[in-house]
């Protein structure tokens, strides 16, 4: 009897318990399938939200140019059609590249700090915000996302140290998972001696990589020893259709410091600021904007409001830095800053500031951040900044969580 | 009682059915398990291998690389640039396979024949997408057929100012002839009916209202390709001479606003001077031209205030006008998006120092809303746009002035620009059906590497 | 006798309360499975819509495209496991002072007979209408048109 009672016990609470587990396991197994299908709309919606961000222009159309607030979020060029992006409204998104810059009681959206010497800072004000964005694609609160834009193809350029006595630039092309082997380079390179630092000499040329990419060039005139002279260079790559973009800047830290240009609106407005670093010095600089045209030639914007230079970055206490002024293009440009101390003959530098991203092959990374959630579903697109080959990546996350049951 | 007896006496039934239970339930789970197999990451959150395809096709074919390469024999050194770009721009894990075909006439039987295949894998696996693209040889011409202006509405006349008695000023480098043959070539087959003004006669008889073969003279555009000078008839010179013929011009505003006519004025500050060299074989315009007299700035004010004769219904002597130097100006967005439309393409940019001033929207009723404007405004200074004039209390247009105001040397595509953009007549273009000169280039693309 | 209690008592109710509580069971949890697939696949279809519809607003939105109307085919499938779908849309305002300039269509699709309802929400400009019209995923030719008028305002309905 008491052996039955057993039996009848152990029995009942062993079907329980495995009544329990296989539920459990079903269970599991079942969610994870709703979860799957969550992922897989997940997926589906970041290819819409892709396209919906590159294929339309946004409100108003030339929300990048013109300055204005955009009331619908598009990123199309709209001079064009498909994948093309506009310069200005990528340069326009509040970059989440590196830490922002502060200069004066202003925050500067940061796409370059002075990287190879090119720099882009734009005040915050006048850039769109992730917040903004998000409310504008219907995402906010329900979705996260990153939109990176980055170059297909990765033009390097590096000074060689071992040319002692004249310049030598070593420029390696690389695309997504292969070098770019005989790709056509098209230079431009402008570049000023420390003794006569006012006059901005030219040259243009082009070279073609080899089997590994690489293509060496010299330049017997350019002495940048001692910073004597400075450079900004900047060559375009093309192969097979595929086109890129690089820059190299000579940004020495001269003996009375270095310059950083501020963006202060799409209208034109730059700050250019003296960073002394150890030194009390003046610095002199002068300014050329280059508009840049589809056939990789420049043009003297001519549209700077200093009929002459050289020109004092600062002009002592209560005149920290020097607003100058431009007429941004329509087909985009870049501006070249020269400095140098006072008196000449001393050391000089040279920075590049673009007015539209892809001018000199910058990037975009714009959005949240995905570190910690569960699940990111990506998207990737090929589209072209005025000619230039970019890849537009997209990840996408849901921000409702989905709780697991059992 | 020990386990063990129980187990003897056969006191554990329920223990073992239960034990028996759940191994079938195990067993069911594991075959349950065992079919229902759940799909991999990369098939749940597949990349949009098709429109990556479509992309890198487009990306390539920026500058129409594409289609040049995709015609060149397949031992061509291009087609190893094309393959090294692939393989560039296309992440790590993509695999590609480009085929591209002929695509042959409706003849034939079949419909595309292979030309030539580059690939970087020899399979794809079975989860692959591919994009198809359509490129046209650069030998192909495409015909487009033009809507003419005034085919479905009014006007549609263009009087193109060709007068052998006239001299052009600011015009270097051209004749308004050569001008004017240019400009017949590139805008006659927009228009219903296009007349060479031969001589100022000719203008004259239109000026009085009298067609010259029969064309619609209402509503028509007329482009005086003398620059800065205007051709004056002689009877329009013995009649209107007050202030240096500026009277003239106001006669001619009037002329417009009546007929509405779309006056051209295609360089520098318009009505400056005027032009006939058998009644003005004697003046010379101060810088040595003969048959020409300077009319200076009362010119504009004098045609504006004609344009606008209702406020103006007499003529007297005007004030000077006034144009700007804005220097560097872009074209507007509205006229670099039709250059793409009608194919003309002149330079972006150009230097306007004739500029006119905003002042002249209100002062003459061009309201702002109409005018069309070529280039955009730089301060207060327009270089170049269309002005519409609306008389008070009106809605129609009655006459409109198109005036660029660029330093010489003229260029005629933003003349030829500027009207097109002003009337927008469609263009019928014609079916992708060019022999020889299509080719279609599908791309497939496949995932390799670990799910 | 103590193992009658328990077989009688405990064991045989419990037999038969888990003949009924297992299938309930089975059934409650395929419920959920089913709704939460069907929810996904209409939220799917939802989202869809409402992306083609933003995608048709800005190809007609620039001032270069003339007055016209434009139809858009819709991309997606007419049943949902057997059951069909409708649903309408409304236009709204947007209280948010950065999107005051903006107007917001919410798109609610149902799926007949089960009731499950699906909502998806797009954002666009100010010169946008709404014209009353119902999607039935199951005609033949449901799609969205989009008329531009000449004052640049943009017509939206379903039809099919």
């Amino acid at each position: 009897m008491t052996g039955s009672t057993i039996d009848h016990l152990i029995s009942l609470t062993v079907f329980i318990g495995a009544l329990l587990v296989f539920i459990s396991l079903f269970n599991q197994t079942l969610q994870t399938a709703i979860l799957y299908q969550r992922q897989r709309y997940l997926a589906t919606k970041c290819n819409d939200l892709l396209d919906n961000i590159m294929l339309n222009p946004g409100i108003p159309s030339d929300w990048g140019e013109s300055g204005n607030v955009p009331i619908g979020f598009g990123l199309q060029d709209p001079k064009f059609t498909h994948y093309a992006l506009s310069p200005f409204s990528l340069m326009r998104l509040l970059s989440f590249a590196g830490n922002r810059a502060y200069y004066n009681g202003t925050w500067y959206s940061n796409v370059s700090w002075g990287v190879n010497g090119g720099y882009l800072f734009l005040s915050e004000s006048e850039c769109v915000s992730y917040d903004l964005a998000s409310k504008l694609l219907g995402t906010k609160g329900t979705y996260g996302f990153r939109l990176t834009i980055m170059p297909t193809v990765n033009v390097t350029i590096v000074e060689d140290q071992s040319a002692a006595d004249h310049l030598r630039l070593n420029i390696t092309v690389l695309g997504q998972n292969s070098p770019l082997a005989g790709a056509s380079i098209k230079y431009l390179l402008y570049w000023i001696s420390a003794y006569i630092p006012t006059f901005v000499n030219f040259t243009t040329g082009m070279a073609s990589t080899d089997a590994l990419g690489f293509a060496s060039l010299e330049f017997h005139n350019i002495n940048v020893s001692q910073n004597k002279m400075a450079y900004v260079f900047i060559a375009r790559v093309s192969a097979g259709g595929l086109y890129g973009v690089g820059y190299l800047a000579r940004n020495a830290v001269t003996n009375a410091g270095t310059i950083v240009p501020y963006v202060e609106n799409s209208n034109g407005t730059i700050l250019l600021v003296h960073n002394p670093g150890d030194s009390n010095a003046a610095l002199h600089f002068n300014a050329s904007f280059y508009v840049l045209s589809s056939n990789f030639q420049t043009s003297n914007g001519g549209v700077l409001n200093i009929t002459s230079g050289p020109w004092l970055v600062n002009y002592g206490e209560g005149k920290p830095s020097f607003v100058l002024q431009i007429q941004p293009p329509n087909n985009g440009g870049f501006l070249v800053l020269s400095y140098w101390k006072e008196d000449g003959g001393n050391e000089c530098g040279m920075v590049v500031v673009p007015w539209g991203i892809g001018i000199i092959g910058l990037s975009i990374i714009f959005g949240g951040d995905s570190a910690g959630q569960g699940w990111v579903a990506t998207d990737i697109r090929q589209v072209a900044v005025r000619g230039i080959a970019y890849q537009a990546r997209l990840a996408l996350w849901s921000l409702e969580s989905y709780g697991m049951m059992g | 009682m020990e386990f063990g007896e129980l187990w003897d006496d056969g006191l554990m039934m329920r223990t073992i059915e239960i034990v028996l239970v759940i191994i079938i339930v195990l067993w069911a789970f594991v075959t349950a398990s065992f079919f229902a197999v759940l799909p991999s990451p990369r098939e749940v959150s597949p990349l949009n291998l098709r429109r990556l395809a479509l992309t890198t096709l487009e990306v390539l074919n920026t500058n129409y690389s594409l289609s040049e390469i995709v015609f060149k024999p397949p031992d061509d050194p291009a087609w190893n640039d094309l393959r090294i770009a692939l393989s560039a721009c296309l992440p790590p894990n993509i695999v590609y396979s480009l085929t591209v075909y002929e695509v042959l006439t409706e003849n034939e039987t079949e419909l595309y024949e292979l030309r030539s295949s580059v690939s970087n894998a020899e399979s794809l696996g079975i989860a692959s997408d591919v994009a198809s693209y359509l490129v046209a040889s650069s030998n192909v011409t495409f015909f487009v057929t033009p809507e003419k202006i005034g085919e479905h509405g009014v006007g549609g006349t263009l009087y193109i100012l060709n007068c052998s008695d006239a001299r052009g000023w600011w015009i270097t480098g051209y004749t308004a002839q050569s001008l004017a043959q240019d400009l017949y070539n590139l805008l006659s087959p927009y228009f219903t009916k296009t007349i060479m003004v031969q001589n100022t006669a000719q203008l004259g008889q239109i000026l009085n209202g009298t067609s010259l073969e029969g064309e619609t003279l209402q509503n028509a555009v007329v482009i005086n390709t003398f620059g800065e000078a205007v051709p004056i008839p002689t009877s329009y010179a013995d009649m209107y001479d007050s202030d240096s013929y500026a009277e003239y011009f106001y006669q001619l505003g009037k002329r417009v606003n009546q007929y509405n006519w779309t006056w051209v004025s295609i360089v520098g500050w318009p009505f400056y001077y005027v032009t006939n060299t058998v009644k003005l074989a004697s003046s010379q315009n101060t810088w040595g031209i003969y048959g020409m007299k300077d009319v200076a700035k009362k010119g504009l004010t004098a045609f504006l205030r004609g344009l606008d004769y209702l406020q103006f219904p007499q003529y007297t002597s005007p004030s000077d006008s006034q144009t700007g130097n804005p220097g560097l100006v872009y074209l507007n967005s509205t006229a670099l998006y039709y250059c793409n439309y009608y194919g003309i393409y002149p330079s972006p940019y150009q230097i306007s120092t004739r500029a006119l001033s905003n002042s002249i929207l209100t002062t003459y009723h061009l309201p702002n809303s109409s005018v069309i404007y070529i280039f955009d405004k730089k301060d207060n200074w327009i270089p170049g746009a269309v002005y519409r004039h609306i008389a008070d209390g009106d809605n129609n247009v009655t006459g409109s002035l198109f005036a660029l105001g660029l330093t010489r040397t003229p260029d005629i595509r933003l003349t030829a620009l500027g009207i097109l953009c002003a009337f927008k007549p469609r263009l019928y273009r014609s079916e992708y059906t060019a022999c020889n000169a299509t080719r279609l280039v599908v791309l497939q693309l496949g995932m390799v590497g670990g799910g | 006798m103590a193992h009658i209690t328990i077989e009688y008592i405990i064991m045989i109710p419990v037999l038969i309360l888990q003949i009924f509580l297992f299938p309930l069971w089975a059934s409650w949890l395929m419920n959920i499975w089913v709704d939460s697939r069907r929810t996904l696949a209409l939220q799917e279809a939802a989202s869809h819509i409402g992306s083609s519809i933003q995608q048709v607003y800005f190809v007609l939105n620039p001032a270069t495209v003339a007055a016209q109307t434009l139809t858009q085919k819709l991309n997606v499938p007419p049943f949902i496991e057997n059951y069909k779908y409708a649903g309408n849309a409304t236009l709204k305002s947007i209280l948010d002072p950065e999107l005051v300039s903006n107007k917001v269509l919410e798109i609610t699709l149902k799926l007949e007979d089960v009731g499950t309802i699906a909502k998806a929400t797009v954002i666009l400009g100010s010169n946008v209408a709404w014209r009353e019209s119902t999607f039935v995923s199951s005609a033949r030719a449901s799609c969205i048109i989009a008329e531009k008028l000449a004052n640049g305002t943009i017509c939206l309905s379903f039809g099919g």
